[in-house]
């Protein structure tokens, strides 16, 4: 019986193949065994798998042999260092042994030297940003925000980003705190965190938090006609609300408007109001009733509401009563001149 | 048509308003208005509303209280313009309907004039402009 080949001519460890996740793959390959020791060729029919091995024993002891690959119809094999447990900068050898379908081995192949490298691995590449804090912030109040940076190792770490925000209803600051601005209704803002090249956002709601009424308009009076003629202009006035319903004194800042009804109803019934001016900032409103449609003599009521910054109102006023005065005489008509 | 019997003069167009009230019938001279011009006159004749500008009903004996003339070279009337003669709506009852204008004083210069006037409520109110009319005092 022939002895299978006895050596392997190693061609050696061809490549590196990176992963994402880091993973060091090695490939040793080996020319293929087509003869016996004495050189004849081995036969037809025959057919040759591989067993691959490393180990730190030079002299290939078989306790120390670790298997790469048994059973291997191909040239070669991939391994990963770390996995195999080489360890980094040490010396490891690799030897295979030829396998004939018949059951004939070759000798091990020489040892292979190889000095496992020392590699580091590749920086890390950023993946995300996520930002954390409260969903929502009440108007006048603030939050604070964090980011975290995630990866593509899979770490995770809180970050310092440049934080923005894409609205006048908030302020964020270099350290992540939101400032909430004084809002008419809930708003929503996003609040993005900027960090190496990537962003992380959140949806924020800067809530309006009702606040105290102001005080309702007083000393409403009325005054006219202000202009004659045909439209009899009249002049509603109340004295500049200055304080909030409990007469503490408004901020600086606070925009006071009004609102102006009339209605029929001395109840002030709210499905009676007919409005005569909305959302001024005037103390007073000078109207025509006969563009409003009031009726000369018709007892009308008059009542004015504070609208503090367009949106938290006072209630309405006490009334004041009016006779609509409203109708001048049409003019006279049919003149004529006549010499006598 | 029941000539005026009673008016309201604005001396010199200003501020002090005399009533020239008097009462009395129809012809040609009107009475208790003061000298009586000489001559041919120019009466000014008009209907009296009789609504509002709302379309109530107006009843020019109990809802008028006067009217005011006005006069000017151009018939640009404006609400700035003042008058020149107050004429009480009612005299002796009955609605008032024309006017002397010779009777106005302060008239202003030129052949040719235009008149207007407006009418005034019980509660102040003035109607507007009544359509300018080309006085010829040629």
């Amino acid at each position: 019986m022939k002895k299978a080949a006895t050596y392997l001519f190693w061609i050696g460890i061809l490549a590196t193949l990176a992963t994402p996740a880091f993973a060091e793959t090695r490939t040793i390959s080996w020319d293929p065994v087509t003869t016996y020791t004495d050189n004849t060729p081995i036969e037809v029919g025959k057919t040759v798998s591989y067993s691959a091995y490393w180990t730190t024993d030079i002299g290939l002891s078989l306790a120390s042999l670790r298997t790469l690959g048994t059973s291997l119809a191909t040239t070669s094999t991939t391994f990963d260092p770390t996995v195999q447990g080489m360890t980094r900068g040490g010396t490891v050898y690799f030897t295979a042994k030829a396998v004939l379908n018949t059951g004939e081995e070759s000798a091990l192949s020489p040892a292979y030297a190889w000095v496992v490298p020392i590699v580091t691995p590749p920086p890390a590449v950023l993946t995300s940003v996520t930002v954390s804090g409260p969903s929502s912030v009440n108007e006048g109040g603030t939050g604070t925000y964090t980011a975290t940076g995630t990866w593509d190792n899979g770490t995770t770490a809180a970050i310092s980003p440049t934080w923005s925000e894409n609205s006048s209803y908030a302020t964020i600051s270099t350290g992540g705190v939101l400032t909430a601005a004084a809002v008419t209704s809930n708003q929503t803002v996003t609040v993005t965190a900027s960090y190496g090249g990537r962003t992380g956002t959140m949806s924020v709601t800067i809530a309006d938090v009702p606040g105290p009424p102001p005080a309702a308009p007083k000393n409403i009076g009325i005054t006219g006609p202000i202009s004659s003629g045909v439209s009899e202009v009249w002049r509603i006035a109340w004295d500049p609300v200055t304080t909030y319903a409990d007469d503490a004194p408004l901020e600086p800042g606070r925009t006071v408007r009004y609102s102006v009804y009339w209605t029929d109803d001395p109840a002030l019934t709210a499905g009676s109001l007919r409005l005569l001016a909305s959302s001024i900032t005037a103390a007073r409103v000078d109207f025509d009733p006969l563009a409003y449609a009031m009726v000369k003599n018709q007892v009308i009521y008059l009542t004015a509401q504070t609208i503090l910054d367009s949106a938290d109102p006072s209630s309405l006023s006490a009334s004041l009563e009016w006779v609509v005065a409203n109708a001048g005489p049409v003019a006279p008509t049919g003149g004529a001149i006549i010499k006598k | 048509m029941k000539q005026h019997t009673a008016m309201r003069m604005l001396l010199g167009g200003f501020a002090a308003v005399v009533l020239l009230a008097g009462c009395g019938g129809g012809g040609d001279t009107p009475p208790s208005q003061g000298p009586a011009p000489s001559g041919p006159v120019s009466m000014l004749a008009w209907t009296p509303p009789t609504t509002y500008n709302d379309n109530a009903v107006l009843d020019p004996e109990r809802d008028l209280d006067y009217y005011e003339i006005y006069v000017r070279q151009d018939p640009n009337f404006t609400d700035s313009d003042l008058p020149l003669i107050q004429v009480a709506a009612v005299a002796a009852g009955s609605p008032v309907t024309e006017f002397t204008l010779e009777l106005i004083p302060s008239l202003p210069g030129g052949a040719q004039l235009y008149v207007s006037m407006r009418a005034v409520g019980i509660d102040q109110q003035k109607s507007a402009f009544m359509a300018p009319l080309l006085w010829d005092r040629s």
